[in-house]
């Protein structure tokens, strides 16, 4: 009797139907999402640890021809380590003589990498830059990248 | 009226639509989106260093509205000075734009700064650089926020070439 019983219930078996109604709920809002936060041009950055950029109604977009960044504690050109920053000072850094910086020479490189390719003249430099760093060690960027050819600068903002 | 029951009772079945399809669609797309999402927007403001100029003579005689004017934003560590530049404006002139402004708590008061440069663009409405001269110690954070008030209002542009200086 005992097995009848179970043989009957083996038979009535369904196998259950996948209720997708709420992955395809969560799947559409996910979707809806990225359709917002689409980008026809979405571009790779990479941004130093701890690295906030300050906020501004700037409309223009970026061209990241060549970075500059500069966090609380290092200077990057390209993403290539070039000083170490240590309380808004750059080390190795004479400011009689930025010339001899290392800074200097790197942008140098470039310049000259460019002039011989015959590249367009007018690039700019792409400053990024913590918002808690003062103009000091700003402006020594600045200045020595004028002094190396390069007198036009972006600096990098998140959009408010 | 037999056959008709058994119909009706076929056609009260629930259909099921399958899913299917639109999971697939889906599972091709997301990815396809998170690829091309931008989380960051990021934008730019443009500056330059000053870069010397060759002067050009100009013997027309030129109205307020032709001439153009340099506002300068001198920023210290506890105010802010402000005055203007020009080779075709007289010194007279430029000394009734020089003012003073104090720094309100740890801000700077850009609401004035607005003022008096929406001020100085309608008088001189081809002027479009101003010079910002930040004290060693002024942080970027507060350079960016007085940039964005030099550029432009809510309403129209001001002064959208920004050149970072030394003090002259």
């Amino acid at each position: 009797m005992a097995l009848g019983q179970r043989r009957f219930q083996r038979t009535s078996f369904v196998i259950p139907k996948l209720q997708i109604t709420s992955m395809m709920d969560m799947f559409t809002i996910i979707l809806i999402f990225l359709l917002f936060s689409f980008s026809d041009n979405p571009e790779k950055l990479h941004i130093e640890n701890g690295m906030i950029l300050p906020k501004s109604t700037s409309q223009i977009d970026c061209n990241k021809d060549i970075t500059v960044s500069l966090s609380s504690n290092s200077l990057k050109v390209d993403n290539q380590h070039i000083a170490d920053i240590n309380q808004g000072v750059i080390s190795n850094f004479d400011h009689q003589h930025p010339e001899k910086s290392e800074l200097y020479k790197h942008l140098m490189t470039i310049r000259h990498n460019r002039d011989s390719k015959k590249d367009q003249d007018n690039s700019a430099i792409v400053i990024f830059c913590d918002q808690h760093l003062p103009y000091k060690t700003i402006h020594q960027v600045v200045k020595t990248s004028g002094m190396a050819g390069f007198p036009n600068f972006q600096f990098a903002v998140l959009k408010k | 009226m037999k056959r008709f029951g058994r119909n009706r009772k076929i056609n009260d079945t629930d259909t099921d639509i399958d899913m299917v399809p639109i999971m697939n669609m889906f599972l091709v797309l997301i990815p396809f989106l998170l690829s091309s999402a931008s989380f960051f927007d990021i934008n730019a403001i443009h500056t330059s260093v000053p870069v010397k100029q060759t002067k050009v003579n100009q013997d027309n005689p030129q109205t307020n509205e032709t001439k153009t004017i340099i506002p300068v934003i001198e920023m210290k560590a506890n105010t802010i000075e402000l005055y203007a530049l020009s080779e075709q404006v007289a010194v007279n002139d430029l000394k009734k734009w020089d003012i003073s402004l104090k720094k309100q708590g740890e801000q700077f008061p850009l609401a004035d700064i607005q003022r008096y440069l929406q001020d100085m663009k309608k008088h001189y409405p081809e002027s479009d650089t101003i010079l910002v001269i930040p004290d060693d110690n002024i942080l970027y954070e507060t350079i960016i926020q007085t940039m964005d008030v030099a550029r432009n209002t809510n309403q129209n542009q001001l002064f959208p070439n920004v050149v970072l200086s030394d003090k002259i």
